[in-house]
């Protein structure tokens, strides 16, 4: 909505605005050197840390994907972590985790992880159907996991480059990265589906 | 996801209280070791995933004082982070892509102590919620102290206190009611959690009980359908006779010319029959259409109904899209069960059932030669069925999406064009007419190709009746008319065989389809009037909202204790950026959604106490949609008072500032609006829902954005609209253009779920840093950027 000057005026009743007035700013993009990052990340629960040299160090930080399922790699954007444990400003965007040293990507993985908890289907196991629902065990790279389906056309979504993703009755998702990928058997039991 | 089958089982009664699954022993115990155990532990309950992200059993437990978090992961369980509860100071839900985590503030640091999937949400939320609740005090005393001693090390006198309103008791740790929400959610006869937006267990679904709640939709037509499965047999019956006749005119008329009038009976008697074959197909089909089109219509109108007093909670969970597939192609599913399912299936089985006999009494060897490969028929047939079902299914996926696409790129034809991309448009279109054309392919000569092998599979029988029937006639058991007969039975008896295989997944799929109608009408309407709820035919307007807590999704609060008081007549403008709670609040007070906590009070009766339709009748909205229903501008207006007078329409339109250009259009108030209507702008649709409020005439007045997309001529006369609208009545108006609440009697910020600041445009810009300050400023900084940069 374009506001109009004569509403403006007419409520500020003629006055200037003081100093130290609030400011609307224009979005700006602080994209990220990844010679310039330095990621700290003990392990287990601990917060992953990340210094920009030479500019500043934040405690606790989040990342979250730009584009999640077609360019994972790419375009990561941190957040620096609020006291209460929230998502608090956007520190920057890193254009290529590719960059990163072994041991940084791992900790940006584990910030992303956190944030992210879209399980990858490494194998299907075995898929019954019931007759009322589809019950699908699949192995994933968080573990063995069993779920439902109750509506197969809505629950099975084939998306861009092969890319399948899992729906459960709860609402829960599941992503096959590429369905091509699958082994046979796997692929065999997908396909009674699509 | 389903709870293991070797789950152990439960250690005591006692943890049933304060649980959702079965508490394992050995976490029981370890809980217990830790001073944990009901009832001193008032919740305890499991995620099925560890902190690492990774699929596992853990279990949260909180009591008054001690919190843990016990995991189990084919181990004994084992206790992974444990603290006092009275080092907690906060306690919140993060959502996350897929789930989310419980994150609790000890000693000022936050700590993870939770995770859990997208269906536990809700669950987990709540549970932070409480435990937030009730450390708040604590906080909020934590925080002054550090304020006292911050100030006394600066040298700075100590802040007075602030008297508390009112003395409220200290919260209590109590998950019972989140417990008892929660119980709702599981099926109450094998414990799971029930599908999203749902209250139907699909494992606990009992096909008898389905079967018999369809029936009774076509109780009213009974009689007809016992007549159509009357005619049904005669039918069957019929299509014996000519196998017969046949038998006769081969053994008995065919022998010699001396018997060409027993050869005309049997033409004659043929005659009728066929006659009759028809005729009773003719009524039978007459009566399918008669009793179909009122089962249909039954169940649709017992769906619609129901969904119209349904909350507006169920219709944000649910898509039009699903709704209408619900109403429309699930209740023709059910009545195609109805009216021919069940009949095919007992006139077949009747057939299957007298066409066997027939051929075992005719010639018993022959019947065994025929019947033996039977079931194998049956079983054939069901692979085939299978393996084409899924060809025709992807054939029709890639149809809908074909269609889907035409409907995009139709809708959009206006932004195809502005970017000049018709021809990637129709490279698209080809891609996917391509695709569908190959799958299209693919099913039917897939088809074409398998119903021809299977029925020569199933024919091929024939040729042994033929063959070794031969040996009968030679051997004198069989007379020739006897043989041409059996082969005419013969060829009645597979069809209804092949049918067979497909019956189960014909059930199966009216059956779900039942399942989705059942479950609109077995949804209880979350608002509704209590047993001794009050009319109120007169509200006066006085409206109090006092600590109202409410979210959409229980575990996201929107309103975190808003309080607010409205007198009669007085109109407030509501104030506040995208998001603050500014139209759940109006939500609230219609009675759209119930408050979570806290209480709504109209006239000094809490509304949950109020007749909905007295509530309703005399509230008003005018919103920045305006939703105008298909038909007349006279119809439109009169929406809310059918029976008005013509006079009183033309009144209440000159009053919206709307009657000069209706006027204009050729048809005046007859002018024919709505999806297939005329077209108005905005601001002409939106003084036609003027008028229609202004024609309502509520107590309660409620304005949302009621002039937000409008030029400001158009403003100015819905301004002037709304001037004649508001007087005397209790108004609640939201704006994000501030100047249009010039004519407010005082300004409410809502900031985060709660009341920021309220008091007059003055007052409130005399306040140093006060929020509404900040908005007036924005929007003048902003107006003169734009005065400067010339748009």
């Amino acid at each position: 909505m374009v506001a109009r000057p004569e509403d403006a005026e007419a409520l500020a009743s003629g006055e200037k605005p003081a100093e130290g007035k609030p400011k609307v700013k224009a979005e700006t993009v602080n994209w990220l050197d990844a010679a310039k990052l330095l990621f700290l990340w003990p392990g287990g629960t601990a917060p992953v840390r990340m210094t920009i040299e030479g500019e500043k160090s934040f405690l606790r930080v989040y990342a979250a994907y730009a584009f999640p399922h077609s360019d994972p790699q790419r375009f990561i954007q941190f957040f620096e972590g609020k006291p209460d444990g929230g998502r608090g400003d956007v520190i920057g965007i890193l254009e290529d985790s590719k960059q990163l040293s072994e041991s940084a990507r791992k900790a940006v993985e584990e910030a992303l992880g956190r944030g992210y908890v879209v399980p990858k289907v490494k194998r299907i196991v075995e898929v019954r159907d019931r007759r009322w629902l589809v019950q699908w065990i699949v192995e994933t790279d968080r573990g063995i996991v069993e779920f439902e389906m109750n509506d197969i056309y809505e629950q099975i979504q084939v998306q861009l480059h092969n890319r399948v993703m899992l729906i459960d009755v709860h609402g829960n998702r599941y992503e096959i990265q590429d369905m091509t990928k699958l082994d046979p058997e796997s692929l065999a039991f997908l396909n009674r589906f699509l | 996801m389903i709870l293991k089958k070797d789950t152990p089982p439960e250690p005591a009664s006692e943890w049933r209280t304060v649980s959702l699954q079965r508490v394992p022993e050995d976490v029981a115990r370890t809980l217990a070791s830790h001073g944990l155990r009901p009832p001193s532990c008032q919740i305890c309950v499991q995620s099925k995933m560890r902190l690492d992200g990774r699929f596992g059993e853990c279990w949260l437990a909180v009591g008054s004082e001690q919190i843990a978090v016990v995991v189990r992961n084919g181990h004994p369980a084992q206790v992974a982070w444990t603290t006092p509860l009275n080092h907690v100071m906060g306690a919140r839900s993060q959502s996350v892509t897929g789930g989310g985590v419980l994150i609790l503030d000890v000693a000022g640091q936050p700590e993870e102590v939770l995770r859990y999937d997208s269906g536990q949400a809700s669950l987990f939320g709540g549970i932070a919620g409480q435990i937030d609740k009730f450390v708040a005090p604590k906080r909020e005393e934590k925080k002054k102290r550090e304020a006292a001693k911050r100030a006394a090390e600066e040298g700075k006198p100590p802040e007075p206190e602030a008297k508390p309103e009112k003395a409220s008791a200290p919260p209590v740790l109590n998950f019972d009611e989140l417990l008892a929400k929660q119980r709702d959610l599981l099926c109450g006869e094998c414990g799971r959690a029930y599908p999203k937006n749902s209250k139907v267990c699909p494992f606990c679904i009992k096909r008898g009980n389905t079967m018999l709640r369809i029936l009774k939709f076509a109780g009213p037509y009974k009689k007809q359908i016992a007549a159509m499965g009357g005619l049904m047999i005669f039918e069957m019956v019929l299509n014996l006779v000519p196998p017969q006749i046949m038998r006769i005119v081969v053994d008995r008329a065919l022998i010699s010319d001396s018997r060409s009038g027993l050869m005309l009976m049997m033409v004659v008697l043929m005659g009728l029959v066929m006659l009759l074959r028809h005729a009773t197909g003719m009524f039978q089909a007459r009566l399918g259409v008669w009793v179909g089109s009122h089962i249909t219509t039954r169940i649709q109108q017992q769906a619609f109904n129901h969904l119209q007093q349904l909350s507006m909670s169920f219709f944000t969970k649910h898509q039009t899209g699903a709704l209408m597939s619900r109403i429309n192609s699930d209740a023709r599913q059910m009545q195609g069960f109805l009216t021919e399912g069940i009949q095919y299936t007992v006139v077949n089985i009747l057939v299957i059932v007298g066409v066997s006999a027939t051929l075992l009494i005719m010639n018993p060897f022959l019947g065994f030669l025929v019947l033996v490969p039977a079931p194998l028929v049956v079983i054939i047939s069901g692979f085939v069925w299978r393996y084409l079902h899924r060809r025709w299914r992807l054939a029709y996926s890639s149809m809908s999406a074909v269609s889907a696409y035409l409907n995009d790129a139709l809708s959009g034809a206006r932004v195809i064009k502005a970017f000049g991309r018709e021809n990637d448009e129709v490279e698209r279109f080809e891609r996917k007419s391509g695709t569908a054309r190959d799958h299209m392919i693919d099913a039917e000569t897939t088809w074409q190709t398998v119903i021809p092998l299977l029925n020569m599979v199933v024919q091929s029988s024939t040729l042994l009746v033929w063959y070794f029937g031969a040996f009968e006639v030679y051997g004198g058991r069989l007379t020739l008319g006897g043989l041409m007969a059996y082969v005419s039975y013969l060829g009645m008896i597979y069809g209804p065989l092949q049918l067979l295989s497909r019956l189960n997944d014909w059930f199966t799929r009216s059956l779900t389809a039942a399942a989705r109608v059942f479950e609109i009408l077995d949804t209880e309407p979350e608002i509704k009037d209590e047993s001794a709820a009050r009319p109120m035919p007169n509200i006066q307007g006085h409206i109090e909202l006092k600590q109202v807590v409410f979210g959409y999704e229980k575990h996201t609060q929107v309103l975190k204790g808003l309080s607010l008081d409205l007198k009669p007549g007085e109109m407030i403008g509501l104030v506040g950026s995208s998001g603050a709670g500014k139209s759940t609040l109006i939500n609230l007070i219609g009675r759209l959604y119930d408050c979570d906590e806290g209480e709504i009070l109209v006239d000094g009766v809490n509304v949950k106490e109020i007749r909905v339709s007295d509530l309703r009748r005399q509230l008003g909205f005018v919103l920045q949609d305006t939703f105008l229903f298909s038909g007349t501008i006279a119809e439109n207006i009169a929406y809310a008072r059918p029976e008005a007078t013509r006079k009183e329409v033309i009144e209440a339109a000159v009053a919206a500032n709307a009657h000069e250009y209706i006027m204009k259009l050729p048809d005046g108030y007859d002018t024919v609006v709505g999806e297939r209507g005329q077209r108005l702008s905005g601001g002409e649709r939106q003084r036609i829902s003027i008028a229609r409020a202004i024609l309502h005439n509520p107590r309660i007045l409620i304005l949302d954005e009621a002039t937000s997309s409008v030029d400001t001529i158009t403003e100015a006369k819905i301004q002037l609209a709304l001037s004649n609208l508001v007087k005397g009545r209790t108004t609640i108006a939201i704006a994000h253009r501030l100047s249009t609440l010039r004519h407010a009697d005082r300004l409410v910020v809502v900031k985060d779920g709660r009341v920021a600041e309220e008091g007059t445009h003055l007052e409130l810009m005399a306040k140093e840093n006060g929020e509404y300050k900040k908005l007036v400023e924005i929007q003048t900084e902003w107006s003169r950027t734009i005065a400067i940069g010339g748009h």
